[in-house]
């Protein structure tokens, strides 16, 4: 689908940028580690030019991504699972129901103990965090495909796989598809978090490493990139999700504007 | 249209098709389960359908008609009594059975394809080439043949449940169960619909059993006519059409034959509730 560009959107963040700009150089606003725009932005250029910014984005995004892909995989399983066996859902709702509301950066230090500082134990929280929304919106959208396509797949006497795979996740695609959406948000979100308290790696411990060696340019210069990072993800998402579910754009709505 | 049906090469012609009773229902009783308790929906249904014939089963809402449509598709069992197919007892959806719905727009795959819709039921029990050949077959047979790679949603309400038809038509049923096929659609569309359904009957010699709550259309279409009344329902004795065939919209509704039939079924649906 074409989109317009939207015009008075960007016009806004122009704004604001500019406003940022005016109220730190005419000292407004007074704070030592409140940098103006421009001087985050030299100091992003400086990042990018000695490779430390690409070697952490790297870092961060693939750890992020490999998290959502082993979330995405499992939490399509599971969700299947709890859709269509009413002996899984009586025996573990109250435990999925108890494990998706555990805040998961408590997991965050139990992780880093049992596999240390790695990759390994970001991805590991990552994925369990990103896991939840895909498993409920999974069996959310398979138990609300209208009962009418089920009489379709009987009176043609498909399997049950070919019911699944020609019918049930097509028609829950959409919501699926919102499913790993939050997904990639959250393992995002999470990955930066292990890696402020844990893994010495990345953007979120380079974001705490700035911090800390009061360099606050710098510090709002990760913190500019991880903005990013953020949006250009969930545009992916939304891009990809419109090519394979071309009925998704409007159930997702303007997820991606 | 119907004339020239029987020149055409026809897909499992009538005298191809074993004789007999196709359906053999013999006191069946349907009871749903509510939070009231058990409600009984069918009582006492008995009646045989044989080979190649329209029937065509009228009545109120909330009559049972559906669930006893359901029972022949095989998608509900009965609480009692016995319904056989072809003389064997019915477990669940038959090979021989097609059915169609009401409700096109939901049962149709809004993802799919006109043509891949149509193939939905042969894939993974025929090869590719045959494949296309049937799909194209059914398409030609409902008329849209020109309209296989749209999707469904870019047809009018018509087009879609004639798509729904040729998805059914493609597994060469023996048999058509069709709840209220035609009860979405305005006049002229259902006019049209019904003249194709004589048709694809006449190349197809295939057994349609019709729920509808148009009685003129029952008339029109069926060789019998049940009515189905009360609650739980009870089927009436059954009305035989005996109009000629080919049947044709205009002279056919204006036989005084057809007039008398819809007087003493209008009658016959009056008295019942």
């Amino acid at each position: 689908m074409t989109r317009r560009i939207n015009l008075p959107g960007i016009a806004v963040v122009v704004i604001l940028i500019a406003l940022w700009q005016l109220v730190v150089d005419t000292k407004v606003i007074d704070f030592n580690y409140v940098s103006p725009p421009s001087q985050i932005a030299d100091r992003i250029v400086d990042l990018a030019r000695d490779g430390e910014l690409s070697d952490n984005l790297w870092h961060t995004v693939s750890v992020a991504l490999q998290a959502w892909v082993i979330a995405v995989g499992l939490g399509v399983i599971v969700g299947l699972l709890l859709a269509y066996s009413a002996a899984a859902r009586t025996f573990t709702m109250a435990s999925v129901d108890a494990l998706r509301t555990v805040p998961v950066v408590a997991l965050v230090p139990v992780a880093l103990l049992v596999w240390g500082p790695s990759a390994k134990s970001e991805i590991v929280v990552a994925a369990y965090a990103a896991l939840w929304p895909i498993v409920i919106n999974t069996m959310g959208g398979l138990r609300s495909v209208n009962p009418r396509l089920h009489d379709v797949a009987r009176t043609l006497r498909l399997s049950r796989v070919a019911t699944a795979r020609k019918i049930a996740l097509p028609a829950a695609a959409p919501e699926i598809l919102v499913g790993a959406r939050l997904a990639l948000g959250t393992s995002l979100v999470v990955t930066i978090v292990a890696e402020m308290v844990g893994n010495p790696a990345g953007l979120g411990y380079a974001l705490i490493e700035q911090q800390q060696a009061l360099n606050p340019a710098a510090m709002w210069a990760y913190v500019i990139v991880i903005g990013i990072v953020g949006v250009a993800l969930n545009y992916a998402i939304v891009g990809i999700g419109r090519l394979l579910v071309p009925g998704s754009a409007r159930r997702l709505g303007d997820a991606g504007a | 249209m119907s004339e020239t049906a029987t020149t055409r090469p026809a897909p499992g012609p009538p005298e191809q098709r074993p004789g007999g009773a196709v359906f053999k229902l013999d006191r069946v009783h349907v009871s749903l389960p509510t939070q009231a308790g058990d409600r009984e929906i069918l009582h006492d249904i008995s009646f045989e359908v044989a080979a190649g014939e329209i029937v065509a089963i009228v009545g109120r809402s909330g009559t049972g008609k559906t669930t006893l449509l359901r029972i022949l598709g095989g998608l509900l069992p009965p609480s009692d009594g016995s319904v056989l197919l072809r003389g064997r007892p019915l477990t669940g959806p038959s090979e021989l059975v097609a059915m169609v719905f009401q409700d096109y727009a939901q049962a149709l795959l809004p993802w799919r394809s006109v043509g891949s819709n149509v193939a939905l039921g042969l894939e993974g029990r025929l090869a590719k080439e045959q494949r296309r050949e049937r799909v194209a077959e059914a398409l030609e047979m409902v008329g849209l043949d020109q309209r296989a790679a749209d999707h469904p949603w870019r047809l009018s309400g018509g087009m879609q449940q004639r798509v729904q038809i040729a998805r059914a038509l493609a597994l060469r049923p023996e048999v058509l169960l069709m709840d209220e096929p035609f009860g979405a659609l305005d006049a002229m569309t259902k006019a049209s619909l019904q003249d194709q359904l004589l048709d694809v009957h006449a190349r197809t010699g295939a057994t349609i059993v019709l729920i509808t709550h148009d009685l003129e259309e029952a008339i029109y279409l069926a060789d019998r006519v049940f009515v189905i009344a009360g609650s739980p329902g009870e089927l009436q004795a059954p009305v035989t059409t005996a109009l000629p065939r080919p049947r044709d919209q205009l002279t056919t509704r204006e036989l005084p034959e057809y007039l008398q039939l819809r007087h003493s079924l209008v009658t016959a649906l009056a008295t019942t509730r």
